[in-house]
């Protein structure tokens, strides 16, 4: 089982830098952020995956809500900026 | 920790930063910042420093790029185009010469976890055996946070009240000045809008 | 019932694989967060539900892993619609298949090709 969630480990992390790719080349900023989402969801793995591989998986738990619970947060944040600055140049 | 997860990601977080600082729209800076903090703390989960990583995945992933985005809502996207080119090897000097210095230093540092380190000889083996009987806390970093250097803590919330409010206040500010009514001037009563 | 930790969680990395690959070799924006919205979300949800059965797990790792299951599932499709809708409104385009890959069958005139990148202004990078 060890051996089983270390390799887990491993592949999801070599995913988060197959992610990366499509952060830098994205054309658009949404392509970004749309592959920051995906990366995000792959740590939330890596963090669970850690606390029962170290033996601790409440701790491990509760980083991995709290970090699902605010990286909900940074697209919506974002959505917000978009639209304030599109009403920013309807006003103008 | 397992050495090939730790490689793999001080790797991808090297390339995230490399990537965060020569991107010019600074909304992808942002969320590129906001990886890299990801990043960071997944390494202090791994290392067992947990509420680290509570912290940092709180504040770094989250807080932090929503102030940012904020701040880029209210000035500019793109960062100008600036190329000083006579001045990049001088500090291309000094980021080696400071780079050289720290890891000369941190070479004097003790092993990691060894038992005749100053830190360990000195109030903090007081602190370990004596703490679970003295603040009934299982977790030693929080009763010595929250206990024997409770003080300390008090400061360091205020600073951060302190931080956070002065923070709030510039980022309230509304930058349509002409929505506000003009001001009253003796009894002439003004325009009511 | 540990075998069933191994079943799930293979099967998970097994979507995230397909997820990753869709997110980069997909053309256009709405494409590829096909890929990250419903299939990786879907990943994760199986490697959750596969930690369910590992044998160190007891009732309080079981609430909390319940928890990130549910609010994951929730919030991720939320905040890619979330991410979309505001590049809908700033302009970005669908991908549509350009004039040379079409096939004789696509009977529309004037068909704007390949993969445009509409949306906000100059990207210098």
């Amino acid at each position: 089982m060890t051996t089983f969630l270390t390799v887990a480990v491993v592949v999801i992390v070599a995913l988060i830098a197959v992610g990366l790719h499509r952060v830098w080349r994205g054309p658009t900023i949404f392509d970004r952020l749309v592959a920051i989402a995906l990366v995000s969801v792959n740590s939330v793995a890596v963090l669970v995956i850690f606390g029962f591989l170290f033996g601790r998986a409440t701790f491990f738990l509760d980083i991995a809500l709290v970090y699902a619970l605010l990286t909900f947060l940074l697209p919506i944040a974002l959505g917000r900026y978009f639209e304030f600055r599109e009403n920013e140049e309807d006003a103008e | 920790m397992i050495v090939i997860v730790d490689i793999m990601i001080l790797t991808v977080m090297l390339i995230t930063a490399v990537l965060a600082l020569r991107v010019r729209d600074l909304l992808t800076a942002v969320a590129l910042l906001s990886a890299y903090s990801l990043f960071s703390s997944l390494l202090f989960a791994g290392l067992l420093a947990l509420d680290v990583a509570l912290v940092e995945a709180a504040l770094g992933a989250a807080l932090t790029g929503v102030l940012l985005i904020v701040a880029i809502m209210h000035t500019t996207r793109h960062s100008p185009a600036t190329e000083d080119s006579h001045k990049q090897w001088l500090m291309g000097v000094l980021i080696v010469g400071f780079l050289g210095l720290m890891l000369y230093s941190s070479s004097g540092l003790p092993d990691r976890g060894d038992p005749q380190a100053p830190n360990r000889t000195g109030a903090a083996s007081v602190y370990l055996t004596r703490s679970l009987e003295d603040t009934a806390t299982p977790n030693v970093v929080t009763a010595v946070l929250a206990d024997y250097r409770s003080l300390d803590t008090l400061g360091e919330t205020l600073v951060i009240v302190t931080a956070a409010l002065g923070v709030t206040l510039v980022l309230m500010r509304r930058d349509e000045p002409d929505d506000l009514p003009p001001p009253r001037l003796g009894r002439d009563g003004g325009d009511d809008t | 019932m540990s075998i069933l930790t191994y079943v799930l969680i293979s099967a998970g990395i097994a979507f995230m694989v397909v997820s990753a690959i869709g997110l980069v070799n997909l053309p256009g924006l709405y494409t590829r967060a096909h890929a990250v919205a419903k299939s990786e979300t879907f990943a994760l949800m199986l490697v959750l539900a596969g930690l369910f059965f590992h044998p160190a797990i007891d009732l309080s790792s079981a609430v909390r892993l319940a928890l990130v299951l549910l609010f994951s599932m929730a919030a991720n499709p939320t905040a890619v619609h979330a991410l979309l809708r505001a590049a809908r409104r700033a302009g970005v385009q669908p991908w549509k298949l350009s004039e040379e890959t079409t096939t004789a069958t696509l009977s529309e005139g004037d068909e704007p090709d390949g993969e445009t990148d509409g949306g906000d202004g100059q990207e210098p990078r």
